[in-house]
């Protein structure tokens, strides 16, 4: 592996280069109804600059094209889009014809469903493609719902319910891992690992701060993907024109990611103007796209996408709405050289996701809640050519989310003292009492500056095609906001146990930005040995993220991830392929900046029934859990996989096994300490003299407090393997019936290098009688599931009908946490001082330990769901001027899910059903394809 | 356009208009019976208790003769393959409602409901297909007590509860038989599925509940010497139907009632909720024949049916589940010919439903609750329509007898309502030109024999939900309905109706003094604008 730059370099180098075999691919594109030809159809080679219009004959032609398998995808305005995947022989003419229909419904070979031999624009590990007609066919309402395509991801009814986000080849945990309330799940950092690129730019959840953080109490109406992964709800599935998921080993060039990539493409480019609607009983949406050239060099495209969801229709008149507008404006900048066509791509995104929960006085009175997030983006994408054959491209965006969420609730609160002040010191505080209504508001600007230089060149050299691409990534990320805003007196939180103070309201713009730079080389190779076709695609990439607040300051910490994928292709049906490579994701500007921690030591209590004579003085410490040393989320991934593709309308199976490895995710690390307790004497404590009683000065004695200090770390593993399997059996002709099998079985294991303190150092915090208390270590989560995905797609395309049956069968879902709950499972003790110390496990059960053999808090049972299915239905029909209407029934045979006998209960989601239009408005405007 | 693509449009605008409210009663029946007559949801070992009504008119105005046949009459789809000879398109749209106070405690008092169906079939390569899609959307301002679909079942177990609250339901039904010819043998399969999603609107005591009917079925036929043709099938529907009540922000009660005996007022109080679930199924086998003799037309058929419905009222593993298991027979035949020439067609039919069922609550041992009801109906139908004649008309007799005997062993009760119903209808139709206008009417007596419980002697809960229903059937009325349409023949093979009926049920006669009778009339109504295509 060290070889590997050294060797990148030495292919890379024009100066060996020399021609290597090739063929040419040709065809003809015809309409599927009438056998029509279709002139000035665009028809490209998927992950190359291979493009090309057919004449007036319909005939395309690529000459000079490497061998191996591709997928050719034709366009044309007014028709749906065709891929077909082929594989290019070492010489001669592959001969391929396409078919082009008015929609995808009335297309011979619609593809439904994630395409496993799809190959990724210039990916070898495993990925998966979704195309238009796929995504049309999902009843989706945002991303989540298309990534449902994949396997192992469990589906769920179209709408804006929760935060929602994926984590690629992972299955959540029971709990969160650690003490630290507020801590990140296995969920959470899988998804926060999981690297979405909406046209060519990534979406970044790093600079999200909408949370009360580890020690606020956190309230469940506030739904936030801080921490998590990107809340997938901003990115409507009507806009999507294509998903590219890599799961295995991506190229060097993607980065800040453990787990995968999700690439998304919006539609962009010359389309007829499209309207869609869904109506179901929870749900409204409604989308208009179109595009149009304006003449010369210049193409826009507008896309317009609103949403509402009522969350819990009869019951609540809550609800979430999402309204989301693109922009996109192509210019091209001269004619195509070798399929390379300069261009300046524009685009301009703005969403707005909001959820509103209004008060109910008459059922929680003074409970509310609302958040809302508005994003503007405008990125741009220059491509030049570069050379002969190869290209230049120059990426730049800025991002900006105005995140706002407000929490209001009535809370009660014994009497308890308290005190306002930010700094440390002693003062005298006061007794907040009885029910007040709290209003917690969290208002972020998260930026985000990214730019990509990159080049990309094919050329022969050593015997072999290279793809080679060389690029240099800068990103700079930071909030803006108001941050977190409350009156100190009104707090969201009613806990206080005399140390752990009550958070104080802090400004996100305090907050430094945090700078990376990446630099990436990425060589693809292939070359044929006769009948065997060989691909190896080497990459290295390092990245780096800065001390300072710039690209220019110091680096804090750097990482380099060799990455390698394989690929053999014994035979046109058969490819075998393994990769091997590390990934790394940089901490959440939350993360390297935490917000500082308050404990507030009562020294006073003296609390009497008239507030006159009542007196309370409270010292503040603060502490900043600022860790100097945290660094990059590191993951290793290997898998190694099979397919066989026997034609195309036969078998198609695709089976890997994979293992992903993330060291050093960041959580909450609980570190020991101690604080000194001053205690004082009074002078006169009599009562009934409408006087508070004399404090004599000095502190007449004083004790320690222990206290945990919620420190960011590289504490995390997260620990994934597993196996994917897709399985697209042939066609029953006679019943125009395909059946397509998917199933992932995922193990992960979620562990915490951090201790846990259990539920009663609260008590041992307060109580200065008690001298010691136990700790264990920290517990390792795991879980298991199978998941099996059957699709029976029925397809008429002479009747532009496609019925699909869904059923989702959990075949296996347990979950499992490995920690020792008995008496005899402590590691050790705290003192009062803060001080570790373990004891041997031979020594756990002598006498005088006794005090420390207490049963361990928490719930660590085995929870294992007995298997179960649920079934979904989907019908749609074309309409007249190339429309379609679909009738879903989610969940339609109203499954419950079976109910585990322990903790753990399953419940499907509830059967909804609904209606989808789709009408072309290009016909009704005149402004259809042109063609017979 | 297509028929598939028709019934899909109008799908699509049944979402986008109103709805109907609550569950019963059903409203009146706008489509002749041997169009939808053929349907794999039709509930198998479970007569329905109705209000009683006029048969359905047979719309001379732009439906065709009546249709007989293994599919038609029977519902065996193998079926559809002889019995689909040419293509239509029918796509229906309207408003359908009813209101007044002579109706049964758990019937809703007045609702609307906005309904779009599209129904079509038409023989496709060595087959035929046929479909229908329904939704609608139906809103009630005061619901009944009854908080689940259908609560006149054969089934005894009912849910209801303490609010009347407004309610919003929306309906969708997609069904659909297709046929081969296989040589001499046939096969034919049938599925459907019908889902309903109903909640309250703004009320104290908030009421969910949703609700899933798919159902299969598969039939082979040969074809015999003599012009015979013998079928077998079967059938299977499942379902669900799921009930939530969230005493969120009210208190309310919820009552599981199971026959005659009063249950226990379960009382839901903040934050909690009461969950209610039934799992239903059902299976038949049956078989039919169908031949010519003599110019006519003739089919006999025969089904056995059985049922299994559970209620259960938590989500453990195994809760204890309320059971009902039924099972019935459905036997009936029917013959058409034309006499004396092309002018008259004479169809007759009859058919027998039979169920037998027993009760068992998951609290007690033994079965607690049988009931036997059956229903037998019989009609006879002339139609008159001349080759190139103006006019055109039906006239048809109808006969129908219930039996309907309902014994409750806890509280030692039993019902015993036996009724003939006595029909006549008449419809007339004339073409003025493309334009067509069309007229019918219909009137029933409704005379019934029983024995019922004594309300006074009864709980609570059964004389506020059960025994309005006992003596509504218990007493003489007079339902009679009217139908007018006009018509236009846009070309040879497009028509565009619209149709208004209207059907009105009264107690008839004042002799029998009934405690808890409904008094005043019950009208039934629809409005339905209608595109035929067919050649």
């Amino acid at each position: 592996m060290k070889r590997l730059p050294l060797l990148l370099v030495l292919v890379a180098a024009p100066l060996w280069a020399q021609q290597t075999d090739r063929a040419g691919v040709t065809g003809s594109v015809r309409l599927a109804e009438s056998g029509v030809p279709v002139p000035g159809a665009l028809v490209t080679l998927e992950g190359t600059p291979y493009r090309t219009l057919t004449d007036s004959a319909g005939v395309y032609r690529f000459v000079d094209v490497s061998p191996g398998p591709h997928v050719i995808l034709v366009r044309r305005i007014g028709f749906a889009p065709a891929r077909v995947p082929i594989v290019v022989p070492t010489r001669g003419t592959l001969l391929q014809d396409v078919t082009l229909a008015r929609t995808a419904l009335q297309m011979p070979d619609i593809t439904v469903t994630a395409e496993p031999a799809g190959r990724a624009r210039g990916e070898l590990g495993t990925a998966s493609v979704i195309d238009r007609a796929a995504i049309a066919n999902q009843v989706a309402t945002s991303l989540r719902g298309v990534l449902e395509l994949l396997p192992g991801v469990p589906s769920q009814p179209p709408g804006l319910e929760g935060v929602q986000q994926v984590g690629l080849r992972s299955v959540p945990t029971s709990q969160p891992v650690g003490f630290t309330a507020g801590g990140p799940s296995a969920a959470d950092l899988a998804s926060f690992g999981t690297l979405i690129i909406l046209d060519g730019v990534p979406v970044s959840n790093n600079a999200n701060l909408q949370s009360t953080g580890p020690r606020g109490e956190l309230d469940f109406l506030l739904q936030s993907s801080a921490g998590g992964g990107v809340d997938l709800r901003r990115i409507p599935a009507s806009t999507i024109e294509r998903v590219e998921v890599i799961r295995g080993i991506p190229s060097a060039r993607y980065g800040d990611l453990t787990q995968g990539v999700v690439i998304v493409e919006t539609r962009a480019g010359v389309a007829g103007p499209e309207i869609a609607g869904r109506l179901d009983e929870r749900t409204v949406e409604t989308s208009l796209v179109g595009g149009r050239r304006l003449g010369g060099a210049h193409a826009v495209t507008a896309t317009v996408d609103a949403v509402r969801t009522r969350l819990r229709p009869g019951l609540t008149a809550e609800d979430a709405t999402r309204v989301a507008v693109q922009l996109a404006h192509r210019l091209q900048l001269g004619p195509a050289r070798y399929g390379a066509e300069p261009a300046l791509n524009s685009r301009l995104d703005l969403f707005r996701l909001a959820a509103d929960n209004p008060e109910r006085p008459e059922v929680f009175p003074g409970r509310a809640s609302a958040s809302q997030e508005f994003g503007l983006r405008l990125s741009e994408r220059l491509r030049l050519g570069l050379g002969t054959r190869g290209v230049l491209t120059v990426t730049a965006s800025a991002d900006y989310v105005r995140s706002r969420a407000s929490v209001q609730a009535l809370r009660l609160r014994s009497a308890l003292p308290f005190t306002d002040r930010t700094t440390e010191g002693r003062a005298t505080g006061r007794y907040v009492i009885g029910e007040y209504l709290s209003d917690l508001r969290i208002e972020g600007d998260a930026w985000q500056l990214y730019s990509r230089l990159e080049a990309d060149r094919m050329f022969g050299g050593f015997g072999f095609d290279h793809r080679f691409l060389a690029g240099v990534e800068l990103r700079r990320e930071w909030n803006d906001g108001a941050g977190i805003l409350f009156d100190i007196e009104r707090p969201a939180q009613v806990t206080f146990n005399g140390v752990q103070g009550f958070d104080r309201p802090r400004r996100f713009d305090a907050i430094p930005p945090v700078a990376t730079t990446a630099i990436y080389v990425d060589d693809r190779l292939v070359r044929a040995f006769g009948p065997v076709t060989a691909t190896l695609q080497a990459g290295l990439r390092a990245d780096l993220f800065h001390r300072g607040t710039t690209w220019f300051s110091g680096v804090r910490s750097a990482v380099l991830q060799p990455r390698l994928n394989a690929e053999l292709a014994p035979a046109p049906w058969l490819r075998l392929r393994a990769g091997i490579g590390r990934t790394a994701k940089v901490p959440s500007v939350g993360s390297l900046f935490p917000t500082r921690q308050f404990f507030d030591v009562v020294n006073v209590n003296w609390f009497t029934t008239d507030p006159a004579e009542r007196l309370a003085v409270l010292t503040t410490f603060v502490r900043d859990p600022t860790n100097p040393d945290l660094g990059f989320a590191v993951g290793s991934k290997r898998e190694a996989g099979v397919q066989i593709v026997t034609g195309r309308r036969g078998l198609t199976l695709d089976v890997v096994t994979f293992r992903d490895r993330t060291r050093g995710g960041v959580g909450f690390r609980s570190e020991p300490g101690f604080l000194v307790r001053e205690l004082f004497d009074f002078a006169d404590s009599t009562t009934g003299t409408g006087q508070p009683p004399t404090l004599i000065e000095p502190a007449t004695r004083a004790d320690t407090v222990p206290i945990l200090l919620d420190v960011p770390a590289n504490a995390l593993t997260l620990d994934n393997r597993g196996v994917e399997a897709t399985l697209q059996l042939p066609e029953i002709r006679p019943l125009r019936l395909r059946l397509h099998v998917q199933g992932a079985w995922v193990k992960t294991d979620f562990a915490s290098e951090g201790l846990d303190f259990g539920r009663g150092f609260g008590t041992f915090q307060v109580n200065g009688a008690i001298p010691r208390t136990p700790y264990w270590d920290g517990v390792t989560r795991k879980s298991e599931r199978f998941l099996l995905t059957y699709r029976l797609v029925h397809h008429r395309p002479d009747l532009g009908l496609v019925i699909t049956v869904l059923v989702e069968h959990i075949a296996r879902d347990v979950r499992e946490d490995s920690v020792g709950a008995d008496t005899l499972s402590f590691a050790g003790y705290i003192t009062r001082t803060g001080q570790l110390v373990p004891v041997p496990s031979a020594r756990r059960g002598d006498p005088e330990f006794a005090d420390l053999r207490v049963a361990r808090g928490g719930s660590f049972a085995r929870q294992e769901v007995p298997a179960d299915w649920f079934l979904t239905l989907q019908v749609s029909k074309t309409l007249p001027l190339g429309g379609r209407l679909s009738f879903y029934a989610f969940n339609a045979l109203d499954r419950q899910g079976r109910i585990a006998s322990a903790i753990a209960a399953r419940t499907f989601p509830r059967l909804r059903f609904g209606l989808e239009v789709t009408l072309p408005l290009g016909s009704l405007l005149g402004a259809g394809g042109g063609l017979p | 356009m297509r028929p598939a693509t028709w019934s899909l449009v109008l799908a699509g605008l049944a979402a986008c208009a109103g709805r109907s409210a609550a569950q019963t009663p059903e409203p009146i029946r706008a489509m002749p019976p041997w169009m939808s007559g053929w349907s794999p949801l039709v509930r198998l070992a479970d007569i329905g208790r109705r209000l009683p009504g006029t048969p359905a008119f047979s719309d001379v105005l732009a439906a065709p003769p009546p249709r007989i046949g293994l599919f038609w009459t029977a519902g065996i789809p193998v079926g559809v393959g002889a019995d689909v000879i040419e293509p239509r398109l029918e796509a229906r749209a309207g408003r359908v409602g009813g209101h007044g106070p002579f109706r049964r405690a758990l019937d809703v008092d007045a609702d609307g409901a906005s309904r779009v169906t599209g129904v079509g079939w038409r023989p496709v390569g060595r087959g035929a297909v046929a479909g229908r899609v329904i939704a609608a959307l139906r809103a009630v301002d005061a619901a009944g007590h009854a908080a689940m679909l259908d609560p006149h079942r054969s089934d005894p177990f009912v849910l209801a509860d303490s609010a009347l609250p407004a309610m919003r339901r929306l309906q969708a039904q997609l069904e659909g038989a297709a046929a081969w010819r296989l040589g001499r043998l046939d096969a034919g399969f049938a599925a459907g599925i019908a889902v309903d999603d109903y909640r309250t609107q703004e009320a104290r005591f908030p009421r969910l509940g949703r609700a899933s009917l798919p159902a299969l079925g598969a039939g082979l036929a040969i074809r015999l010497p003599l012009a015979l043709r013998a079928a077998v099938h079967a059938r299977w529907t499942g379902g669900a139907e799921t009930w939530i009540l969230s005493a969120q922000p009210g208190v309310g009660e919820v009552y599981r009632l199971a026959g005659y005996s009063d249950p226990t007022r379960a009382v839901v109080q903040p934050p909690l909720f009461a969950f209610r679930r039934a799992d239903r199924e059902a299976n038949a086998f049956g078989g039919g024949l169908e031949g010519r003799l003599l110019g006519a037309r003739w089919v006999v058929h025969a089904r056995r049916e059985r049922r299994t419905n559970s209620y259960m009222s938590t989500r453990d593993v195994n809760p204890p589940t309320d059971r009902w298991r039924a099972r019935g027979w459905t036997v009936g035949a029917a013959i058409q010919a034309r006499v004396p020439g092309d002018a008259f067609l004479l169809t007759a039919q009859t058919r027998s439903r039979t169920v037998t069922g027993e009760g068992r609550r998951s609290d007690l041992e033994g079965i607690f609750f049988r009931a036997k009801e059956q229903i037998v109906e019989s009609s006879a139908e002339l139609w008159y329509r001349p080759r190139g004649g103006a006019w055109r008309g039906a006239a048809a007799f109808h006969l129908r007898r219930e039996n309907m005997q309902r014994r409750d062993f806890i509280v030692d009760v039993y019902t015993d309502i036996q009724s003939w119903t006595i029909a006549g209808r008449l419809e007339i139709a004339r073409d003025f030109g493309r334009v067509s206008a069309g007229v019918g009417l219909a009137v029933a007596g409704y005379t019934p024999s029983a024995a019922i419980p004594d309300p006074a002697a009864m709980g609570p809960l059964y004389q506020q939900l059960v025994a309005q229903e006992n003596s509504l059937y218990v007493l003489p009325s007079l339902p009679y309905s009217a139908r007018l349409g006009l018509a236009w023949n846009a070309n040879a093979n497009t028509t565009v109706a619209v149709d208004a009926a209207r059907e009105r049920v009264t107690r008839r006669g004042s002799a029998i003094d009934v405690a808890f009778a409904p008094t005043g009339a019950y009208t039934r109504w629809a409005v339905e604008l209608r595109v035929v295509m067919s050649r």
